[in-house]
Parts: structure tokens; C-alpha cells; sequence
């Protein structure tokens, strides 16, 4: 039995104080007058007798009580073999499949010692970012992944585990404890008294380690040979070393590099003039030669070659000039603006003022089309907006409003057709188209809401309705320099070409956007498995990147993007953590103890003393009405 | 039944002292059907030839049957008998144990015991002391002198410490003439000095009578777990438990009694004690049987 707060126990001096208020307070004798003391001698024996303990038995009680008492505060606690054997201890042997695992054998060494630790009852477990229970059979195939481990997260799993168990819990941990996967303080490490955690390091010690660390590559490119690529290679715990880098592209090796990599150094390996396809070309740089962690040698990136993406347009000539030198002064030829281009071949369509061909162009929506309204009096007049529906409640002209103009004065930010159009802020709004949009987002909005731009689902496309008309009158905006971000973000979301991660590390979440204005996908894994359908995405469903390669992610109207997945960079330093540390989280993890080899788990006995403290508390209670009683008698 | 004696408590239930002293003692006097032979001054002295003028009433009538002459029978101290009260009102006479306050019966027996000797002509004074004489009356036939003696027995109250050195000396410079002198008290003090004390009043003819009055827990004391027990007259106090005051302490104050009382005897000195539980009456009919030298 040990004390978890001893320092209570100074308490105990409190036991004096019944002892002194039966012994001495109680020693005078109710005193009496009398005629004369001549004939009386002191009472030495009277006294003697008086200086016995009274009331022997409300003295116990009371010394019992405060004695209780100051043993609960002191929080004693039972740690005995029997009472783990008699809680019945679940045991969990989790062992680590991070990345760095796959270095100098520390895979074998810890299926062999986790083969050790399963006894018959016991559970096996696999963490790196997140801990999955396995059945025991998985054992013999348990390798290592590419993702990072995190212990911060492995605690707070074996928390969450550990409750839903309700008895205490024997877990033994097999891994490489590498540095870089400890956080900075232990607080998040923390495990209740009730886990008890021993620790088996596989790892012998800091392995050198050279990786490609990352690269920079561009991720649409429209001339073959335009892609510049630049790879860093970075050594851990290595000596100074010449390596090669190699580019593959589309599985071929196209260029090879000499790198000179300094002692536990960096060093930067550049590409350029190689040659694409049109489509999505995969590619990646590989160090020559290979390291004891393979799984790091090589960084898989992806290029799409492609054409400007046609957008189709029609209505005002002027706002056509508008539109058209924005995208060229913005996207660099990313897109082209084409007038009376058809539906089928646009990636979007802008209308300015009107629409002759509405019932195609819902259907080309539905189909994943994007498309701007741009609004004009005339739909103020037919009293509707096309495509949406909704509808109009005439316009304001701002000469009738105090300032002489309106501004956006209610926008969210944090949409890229506001945000990185400078908020519109100075934008001044004379005419403005009132719409009702009903659920849609509005993205900017006057003083008194009426809606200046706003965003609409419908179908698999996506619908953009600017409220006041670009034609040089309406307002100033096609001359202020928002509306070069404004059309530009507007043609890259309606056309599908938003900014695509070039790389991904395995074990992070693709998560797309929910709600409105949300497109909906599926996506594969490298394996072309699909892993989320087109209705999960819409509801926000995400999928965690656990293996690496090319994951691609398929949109409406042949849209795609693709996603290089790599092994967490992370993992690429073997170091392990200082001996120290870890046995300080298994001190400080294991107040219950630690496995079979550890002190075994503790029972509380603080209840059980209150409970007796109640118990006498009880019993002095009667014994002191008894006795009072008596000398009322 | 008609209750035969006066309980004390009763008695301390009438507030005026005069009527106590008359309640009991024409009680007591009703009780012992008249006799001739009571009193302070009634011990038979001698006869002498009847002279015309003399008090028919003294004639002894069977001394005439016999002898056929008148004589007058005389007693001792038949005139000019002085009675004087000495009260104790040490602070010890407050003691209150079973019954009434010791001082209160003794206030009771003196304004008795006056009372008699008022109704007999007797020159009645008092002299109430603890260590210094607090009140004196001069013995007196006067009119009057029975009420200032009431008053003065009224007044006392308990206070100061008993020393009977400096009172009864004081007591010897006023006295001039021989006489009755009734010493009311508790005499806590060694039995030696208090005989020692009084007993010069003996010697000079005086007719001296302690009235010891006691409280029955002061004679037998009965303490069911110890007390401290304070001195009325000291402040001191002692822790005494039940065992000694039921064995020693009883023992200790019977030897003071006896003591006492054989060492008054041995000096001339009446010697009477009563306890404040019995009723007045009684003690007056066994204070006069001891004055008669009746059983």
C-alpha cells in the first residue's frame, strides 16, 4: 500500500485533540462550596482516578474518525498482483507500422517480441497515426505503412480504448520510438492510472537516412517542355555523400542528376526540358543508391499538360472585352474566352445580359458546366433570373440613395472570388439587379442585403450570378482592380481548375468541401479501387491517403485531378528518443504500474476510509448522546 | 395528626423573625403543658420566710402543707440575669447542605432562646461577630431592648472569617456583671482554642452554653464523583472524592465533635448541638432537658 498524498498524514496530530479534551478539559471536577476544607485532605487517589480516560469508548470513536478522516485525504492505494489478477487487467500488444519501421529489420524484431507478449487473452493492436485493432492472425503479416507515427495520438487512443474496456489495461508498446514522433511535452502523453505501459524499443540506434525530401513542381503546364522541377535531398544522421537523383516520368527515367549531399546536410537537385504528354503525366525523383529506408527514396509528384480550357460567352460586347484582357492578364492563357462556342466544348459559360439558349444551358450545368450570370435591367424586367429561377425585384439606382453610389459592404472572405479580389472593396455599384437567391451563398451583398454575387448549386455545375450589369455604366468595377482576381477565380472555380496539391504525405485526410456549391467526386486509390463515390462526397465524407501512389479524384464533365501520395517525411529521421524520455512517460504513464514486469495497478482505498469514517462518525454520535444524557441524569 | 414539631424550612417561610421566635417557643411552651421549672433562671436556689409584699405566686404550698409557714421558694439568678446572645456570622455560617442556611437556623434559635429570656424579664443582649464583633446590643431589661435585639439578629448576615480571640475578648471588656452567655455557632476551628477561648468567661462566673449548630452534609457528607470543593471562608479549594468524604472526612469531624464537646464539659461549658434539619422546637426541648440535666 502506498500513499498518493503522504503529506496529509501531518494530520494525525489532530488525534491530540480528543485525547486532550477527554484527558485534561474533562480533569476539573464540577466544584462545590463548603463551610470549611478544615478537616479535608486534597483527593491525590480522586484525581489520579479522574486522569483516567473517560469515556473510553466515544474517545475511540472520535480518535477512529479523525484517524479515517486523514487517511482518505491521504489517498492510499493498493498495488498488489491480486488486485490486478483480480480486475483482470485487459493486456494490449500494439506495435508500430510506421514508415520507419521498414529500416534494419525493427519489423521482425518487434512481430518476434509481440509474439512474446500475446498471451491467450490478450488483444493486438497497430498504430502509426491511429491505432487499429487487428485479430492475432494479422500478426505474422503486420508491415510497416507509409504513414507517420504520433505517441500524442496513441495516448489519446489508448485513452479513449480504455474506457470502453472499463478495467484496467496492460498495454505493451513495440516500436522504434523515433524522436521526431515524441511531441514536445508529455502532457500529451498523459495516461490515466489505469493503463499501464510498458515500452519494447526495437531500435539499435540512429540510422543514417538520405531521402527526397520534397519537390517543387508545377502543376498544369501547357508547353512540354516548360515543367521546371526542383528536388531537395536531405540526409539524417548521415555522413557527407555523392547520390543520384533520378527523374521518371510516365515510368520512364528521363534525367539523372549528381548531388553532393553534406553531412547530415541538404542539397537540391533541378529538372527542367523534359518532355510531357498532354494528360496527367506521373512522375516522381528517386535517389541512386537506395538507402536502408527505401520507402523515402522516392517522391511521386504529378503534372497535367494541357490546353487553354475553352470558355464559351455570350451577351454584351463590352463586358466580353472586360472579361477576355482579365483572364489574359491573370491566368497567362490558362484559359480562352470564345464567343458563341457550344455548350459541349466549354468548360464554363459567362452570359452578360441574357441568355437565348437557357433549357441547354441548365442541362449542360446539371452536367458539371459552370456558369456566370452576369445580371442586366432586361432580367430585372422579365421579373426572373435565368437558370436559377428566382426572382427579381426591379433595380436600384444608387443616384437616389444618399452617397451617390452603393459598395459591397457585407462579403465573405473566405471565398477566393472575394477574398483574393481585394474584398471589392472600393468597388463602386450605381445600378444593381434586386434578386431573391433563396438558400443560395452570397458571397457579397449591399448594406441592406440585397445580394451583389452569389453562388449556386445545381446539378454537378455550379452557378455564379453577379447582380449589376459590366457594362462601363452600371458600376466601376471591370475598371478597379478587383475584377482582374474577380474573373480570374471565377473562370479557375467554374471551370474546375482550382489550386490541386501537388503531394500529399500518407496518413493526412482528403476532405472536400461540403454544402452548397460543392461538386460532387469520387475518388480512387491507387489501385483504381473506388474508396468514395459521388454521394459520399457530397456529403462531406473524407478518405484517408494510407497508401502511397497516384490517388485520383473524378468529377463531372471528365474532370479529374490527381493526387501524389508519399511516405510521411517524418519518419524519415531513425533516430530514437532519449532513453530518459521514455522512461519518464513510463513513469509518469504508469503510476498503476507497467505490464508484468512493472508494479502492478492500483485500487483506491479513499472510499472505503470515508465510508468508515461515516461508520464512526455514527457510532460517536449515539456514544455522545448516551453519555450526555447520563450526566443531564 | 396534628404535627407535633416546627420544621425549620417552615419557619424560614415567615419573614418576621418575632413571630418565629414566638411561633416556636409558645408551641414549645404549649407542648410541655406549662411547667413551672423552665427557663433561664429557674435553677432552685434556696427558701426564705415570706415578708408581706412577696409574690403569692412563688409560695411554696407544699412546704406550707407540711410545715404550715410560708415560704418563698428562690432561684439563682432570679433577678438581674443577663443573657447574652453571641452569634457567629463567619462566612462558614452561609453553608447551606441539606436544609437552611446554617446562620438562618441559628438566628432562629437565638431569637428563640431570647425570646424565653425576654419573656421572663431576663436583661436579653447580643453580640454578633465573626473575626471582629460586627453588632453589639448591651444586655437590657429596658422596653424596647427586645426588638433592637431582633434587629440586630435580623441583620446578620454571613461574611468574614471565624476567630473567636478578638470578639470574645472584646466581649470581657463589656462585661460587667455575671450572667448567661449562649454562643451560637458552627465552631470550625481546633476545638482547643475555641475552649481555650471561651472558657475565661466561665471563670468568671458566667453560665456559658455553646449552641454548636451543623448542617447534616457537614457531618456527613455524601459526594457521588469528586468535587472541588471551595472554602467559604478561605476561597481555598481542594479536589476531595467520595471515598474520603465518606470515610475519613466523617471520622476526622467525629473526633472534633467528641473533642469538642469533652474539652467544654471538662471547662464548665454546657455543651449543645443541633443539626438544621431538626425541627426548632425539638431542639429547644432537648436544648432544656441538657440545661436540666435530664437525659
Amino acid at each position: 500500500m502506498s500513499l498518493l498524498a503522504p503529506w496529509f498524514l501531518a494530520g494525525l496530530g489532530l488525534l491530540a485533540l480528543p485525547v486532550y479534551l477527554h484527558l485534561l478539559r474533562r480533569s476539573r471536577p464540577d466544584s462545590k462550596h463548603f463551610s470549611s476544607l478544615m478537616f479535608f485532605e486534597p483527593g491525590r487517589q480522586a484525581e489520579l482516578r479522574r486522569r483516567r480516560l473517560d469515556y473510553l469508548a466515544l474517545l475511540a470513536a472520535r480518535l477512529l474518525l479523525l484517524a479515517f478522516l486523514i487517511f482518505a485525504f491521504a489517498q492510499p492505494v493498493i498495488r498488489s498482483r491480486a488486485v490486478s489478477a483480480a480486475a483482470g487487467a485487459a493486456r494490449l500488444v500494439v506495435v508500430d507500422v510506421s514508415a520507419s519501421m521498414g529500416c534494419c529489420g525493427r519489423m521482425d524484431r518487434a512481430r518476434g517480441i509481440a509474439s512474446e507478449l500475446l498471451t491467450p487473452e490478450a488483444r493486438l493492436a497497430a498504430f502509426d497515426s491511429r491505432l487499429r485493432l487487428l485479430d492475432r492472425g494479422e500478426l505474422s503479416r503486420l508491415a510497416p505503412g507509409p504513414a507517420a507515427n504520433s505517441f500524442s495520438e496513441l495516448a489519446r487512443a489508448l485513452r479513449a480504448w480504455q474506457q470502453e474496456q472499463k478495467r484496467p489495461v496492460e498495454v505493451h508498446l513495440v516500436s522504434d520510438f523515433q524522436r521526431s514522433a515524441l511531441p514536445a511535452g508529455f502532457a500529451g502523453l498523459e495516461l490515466p492510472e489505469s493503463i499501464a505501459l510498458r515500452i519494447h524499443p526495437v531500435a539499435e540506434g540512429a540510422e543514417p537516412n538520405w531521402t527526397v525530401e520534397s519537390v517543387r513542381a508545377p502543376a498544369r503546364v501547357r508547353q512540354a517542355r516548360e515543367a521546371r522541377v526542383q528536388a531537395v535531398v536531405a540526409g539524417f544522421h548521415t555522413p557527407e555523400a555523392r547520390l543520384t537523383a533520378v527523374l521518371r516520368v510516365a515510368g520512364k527515367d528521363v534525367a539523372r542528376q549528381s548531388v553532393l549531399v553534406p553531412p547530415e546536410g541538404r542539397a537540391t537537385a533541378a529538372f527542367e526540358g523534359f518532355d510531357l504528354a498532354y494528360g496527367f503525366n506521373e512522375c516522381s525523383v528517386r535517389l541512386e543508391p537506395a538507402d536502408k529506408l527505401r520507402a523515402d527514396d522516392e517522391f511521386l509528384f504529378a503534372i497535367e499538360r494541357t490546353d487553354p480550357l475553352p470558355l464559351a460567352f455570350t451577351g454584351d460586347r463590352r463586358a466580353e472585352t472586360y472579361i477576355r484582357n482579365a483572364l489574359e492578364a491573370a491566368a497567362g492563357g490558362a484559359f480562352s474566352l470564345v464567343s458563341g462556342l457550344p455548350l459541349p466544348q466549354a468548360r464554363a459559360l459567362i452570359a452578360a445580359g441574357g441568355l437565348p439558349q437557357e433549357a441547354e444551358a441548365v442541362s449542360a450545368v446539371r452536367r458539371g458546366m459552370g456558369l456566370l450570370l452576369i445580371l442586366a435591367a432586361e432580367d430585372a424586367a422579365r421579373g426572373r433570373v435565368p437558370v436559377t429561377g428566382w426572382k427579381t425585384r426591379g433595380t436600384r439606382y444608387a443616384a437616389r440613395a444618399a452617397e451617390g453610389w452603393f459598395s459591397a459592404q457585407r462579403v465573405d472572405p473566405t471565398s477566393p472570388l472575394i477574398g483574393k479580389a481585394l474584398g471589392w472593396s472600393g468597388v463602386r455599384f450605381y445600378q444593381v439587379v434586386a434578386v431573391e437567391p433563396g438558400e443560395a451563398r452570397v458571397l457579397a451583398a449591399l448594406d441592406d442585403g440585397t445580394p451583389l454575387l452569389v453562388e449556386h448549386s445545381l446539378g454537378d455545375g455550379a452557378v455564379l450570378v453577379l447582380a449589376s450589369p459590366l457594362d462601363g455604366v452600371a458600376n466601376d468595377f471591370p475598371l478597379h482592380p478587383a475584377f482582374v482576381p474577380f474573373i480570374e477565380q471565377a473562370a479557375r472555380r467554374l471551370a474546375g481548375w482550382e489550386d490541386a496539391a501537388a503531394a500529399m504525405m500518407a496518413g493526412e485526410t482528403f476532405a472536400p468541401a461540403a454544402g452548397p456549391g460543392a461538386r460532387s467526386f469520387e475518388v480512387l486509390d491507387p489501385r483504381s479501387r473506388r474508396v468514395l463515390g459521388f454521394e459520399e462526397s457530397s456529403r462531406g465524407a473524407a478518405v484517408e491517403l494510407d497508401q502511397t501512389g497516384f490517388w485520383r479524384v473524378l468529377a463531372g464533365a471528365g474532370r479529374e485531378r490527381r493526387i501524389a501520395v508519399n511516405v510521411d517525411r517524418r519518419e524519415s529521421d531513425l533516430a530514437p528518443a532519449e532513453k530518459e524520455d521514455l522512461d519518464l512517460w513510463a513513469k509518469a504513464a504508469a503510476a498503476a504500474g507497467q505490464g508484468s514486469g512493472g508494479p502492478p495497478p492500483a485500487r483506491p482505498l479513499a472510499m472505503w476510509l470515508l465510508g468508515a469514517a461515516l461508520a464512526a462518525a455514527v457510532v460517536e454520535m449515539a456514544l455522545a448522546a448516551h453519555y450526555l444524557g447520563k450526566e443531564a441524569a | 395528626m396534628q404535627q407535633r414539631f416546627l420544621d425549620p424550612q417552615i419557619l424560614a417561610g415567615i419573614a418576621n423573625l418575632e413571630l418565629t421566635a414566638k411561633t416556636v417557643v409558645e408551641g414549645f411552651i404549649s407542648g410541655l403543658h406549662r411547667s413551672p421549672d423552665f427557663g433561664f433562671s429557674q435553677e432552685f436556689a434556696e427558701y426564705r420566710p415570706y415578708v408581706p409584699g412577696d409574690d403569692l405566686r412563688y409560695v411554696d404550698w407544699n412546704v406550707y402543707a407540711r410545715a404550715g409557714r410560708l415560704y418563698l421558694k428562690r432561684f439563682r439568678g432570679e433577678t438581674n440575669t443577663r443573657v447574652t446572645l453571641m452569634l457567629d456570622r463567619s462566612a462558614s455560617m452561609g453553608f447551606r447542605g441539606r436544609g437552611l442556611r446554617k446562620i438562618d437556623y441559628a438566628r432562629f434559635l437565638a431569637a428563640s432562646l431570647g425570646y424565653l429570656a425576654h419573656q421572663q424579664r431576663d436583661a436579653v443582649g447580643l453580640i454578633a461577630f465573626d473575626e471582629e464583633v460586627r453588632d453589639y446590643v448591651e444586655p437590657s431589661s429596658r422596653h424596647g431592648q427586645w426588638l433592637k435585639v431582633l434587629h440586630s439578629i435580623d441583620r446578620a448576615e454571613p461574611g468574614g472569617r471565624t476567630d473567636y480571640k478578638r470578639p470574645f475578648w472584646h466581649f470581657q471588656q463589656f462585661l460587667r456583671r455575671r450572667g448567661i452567655v449562649l454562643v451560637v455557632s458552627d465552631f470550625f476551628a481546633a476545638a482547643r482554642d475555641v475552649v481555650a477561648t471561651v472558657a475565661p468567661l466561665r471563670q468568671h462566673g458566667n453560665d456559658v452554653v455553646l449552641l454548636h449548630v451543623l448542617d447534616p452534609e457537614e457531618v456527613e457528607p455524601e459526594l457521588e464523583s469528586s468535587r472541588v470543593l471551595i472554602d467559604l471562608e478561605t476561597g481555598e479549594e481542594m479536589e476531595v472524592s467520595p471515598a474520603y468524604a465518606a470515610g475519613p472526612y466523617r471520622e476526622k469531624i467525629r473526633r472534633h465533635l467528641e473533642e469538642l464537646e469533652t474539652l467544654a464539659q471538662s471547662a464548665g461549658l454546657d455543651y449543645f448541638r443541633t443539626l438544621t434539619s431538626e425541627p426548632l422546637d425539638a431542639a429547644l426541648r432537648r436544648y432544656l432537658a441538657v440545661r436540666e440535666g435530664r437525659p
